[in-house]
């Protein structure tokens, strides 16, 4: 059997050679642009993209969480969830429809409904199984992981900036998802997102990284057909940046991210991988790149984990860094403004919100809920297109165009 | 920051910690609790299932392991003190949630920072 670096190292000569032989035109011809159907995947492209625990029973216990968490999405209550839903708003003489109460109290208001408070008390307690269970695998060999990380920090391909006397606003140390530690306060933050995401988080549709290469594969180039060079803002462990690489082997690929272990781990996740790409930790409302330097930016899910305000710094900083016709490729959780993606504003709606708001910590997602994001882009110089693609997988993406 | 126990750089950084932890939904903390213990216990049960299910399949092709002598074992001094620790590991994974600290989780997220955490 091939072992996962066995294949590696065969994919990767394979690539370089590809690379090589497109390389020597590169500035005369389309960017290298490789097609890969994230769905149906080679056994090669599993292999590269799983990431399963070495024990079996750490598998499994995530195998329950993801079980589970998908059990307990859909059928907790039963198909007639939404008719006690609606049999329990009218007792209590409540529309069913939209509604003007806050957030705050239409969650207190459902949890009076018994099935609603079960279904919350377990979301909540599936979230904290899935994170403790992934975080014991880590912590139960820390010597461990550490070494291995040390072990890629100073290697490539691609390369590694860490700043850890670097100001980190407030808004970025909360313990998103109620990951313990968040995002900067674990060391191992970026393997126990990746681990646990990867089975559990996405319940099974992101076992071989489905998500994040369709992702990359989605993205529109620009008119011109040059990509170049790609950023990943606000990258996490680094899946969507990796996935950019392997469709644009060519192009300079960039991930940074304000969570110095997530950024690592990333790093040391690409070398496993070989892939050349370059991974720093570094505000996205201050990139430090150069005028005009990408054809890309891209980020999933930033936006509704950064304040209102960071967010009007972040998207002039967006258009500052990309060249003229180069484009911004936005993907996040519904927004006013974005008519594609109608949000539900129900009692029920409104309490899951809060329940994801308040009780699996994002502080600043009903922020992002009610900014009128298109025109937040358009106030920054973009071109907004809302046009869903056929190749889109979500429809919620928003692009932004550079006028050239 | 560098690990407090051997200096080796782990670039984490101190963070909010959430009060997520102490929240309760249902009509009192320990029904909560109870439900939290019996999720846990599923993940157990599933766990081993999962072991069982691939220690059949081993046997039933190799034909390596004398199914009486699984029932019939006992286990020796040294396995019996690793075992044992195994098993108060996973009690303290499924019941510890009994005894939580419960608070009520309202108003604004919290802003004050912990340290963070350790490998």
């Amino acid at each position: 059997m091939l072992s996962r670096r066995t294949i590696l190292a065969t994919s990767a000569a394979a690539a370089a050679a590809v690379v090589t032989a497109a390389g020597t035109s590169q500035a005369s011809t389309p960017s290298l642009d490789i097609k890969i159907d994230p769905y149906n995947q080679t056994a090669e492209q599993k292999a590269l993209h799983t990431a399963r625990f070495e024990k079996l029973d750490q598998e499994s216990l995530m195998s329950f969480a993801e079980g589970f968490k998908s059990w307990n999405g859909k059928d907790l209550a039963g198909r007639g969830q939404r008719r006690i839903t609606n049999a329990f708003l009218r007792s209590k003489g409540l529309t069913i429809g939209r509604t003007e109460i806050g957030y705050e109290e239409c969650f207190n208001l459902m949890l009076d409904e018994p099935s609603f408070a079960a279904k919350i008390r377990f979301n909540r307690s599936a979230q904290a199984l899935m994170w403790d269970r992934a975080l014991r695998a880590f912590h139960g060999e820390p010597d461990r992981y550490l070494a291995l990380m040390e072990e890629t920090d100073n290697t490539g391909p691609g390369s590694l900036e860490l700043n850890p006397g670097m100001h980190l606003p407030d808004y970025t140390v909360h313990e998103i998802h109620a990951q313990p530690g968040g995002y900067v306060g674990d060391p191992f933050a970026g393997w126990i997102y990746h681990w646990a995401l990867t089975q559990a988080f996405y319940q099974a549709r992101n076992q071989y990284d489905e998500v994040f290469t369709a992702i990359a594969q989605d993205c529109p180039k620009p008119d011109d057909g040059q990509v170049r060079r790609i950023l990943d803002l606000g990258c996490g462990s680094g899946l969507s940046t990796m996935a950019y690489k392997e469709r644009f082997p060519n192009a300079e690929v960039w991930g940074i991210d304000a969570g110095g272990p997530m950024v690592r781990y990333g790093h040391y996740e690409a070398v496993q991988r070989n892939l050349d790409v370059h991974f720093a930790q570094r505000l996205a409302e201050d990139t430090r790149f150069p005028d005009g330097y990408f054809d890309i930016v891209s980020d999933y899910l930033l936006f509704h984990e950064v304040t209102v305000p960071a967010a009007q710094k972040i998207m002039p900083e967006i258009h500052r860094v990309l060249r003229p016709g180069g484009v911004f490729y936005h993907d996040d959780s519904p927004t006013i403004g974005n008519p594609n993606v109608p949000m539900s504003l129900t009692v029920y709606a409104k309490a899951r919100a809060w329940e994801d708001h308040r009780h699996n910590i994002e502080p600043w997602i009903l922020g992002y809920r009610h900014a009128d994001f298109p025109a937040l882009m358009r106030g920054s110089g973009f071109e907004v297109d809302l046009t869903i693609r056929q190749n889109v997988h979500r429809k919620r993406a928003i692009f932004g165009i550079k006028p050239a | 920051m560098a690990d407090r126990k051997s200096n080796r750089p782990t670039y984490t950084a101190d963070y909010i910690k959430g009060d997520f932890e102490k929240a309760v939904y249902l009509d009192n903390a320990h029904t909560d609790n109870l439900m939290t213990a019996f999720l846990g216990l599923g993940a157990e049960h599933w766990a081993l299932r999962r072991r069982v299910m691939v220690l059949e399949k081993f046997m039933a092709e190799g034909n390596v392991i004398d199914p009486a002598l699984v029932e019939a074992y006992e286990p020796t001094p040294e396995e019996k003190v690793t075992w044992e620790a195994e098993r108060d590991d996973f009690i303290e994974r499924t019941f510890s949630v009994l005894t939580r600290a419960t608070n009520t989780v309202s108003g604004p997220v919290p802003t004050g920072k912990v340290p963070a955490r350790e490998p």
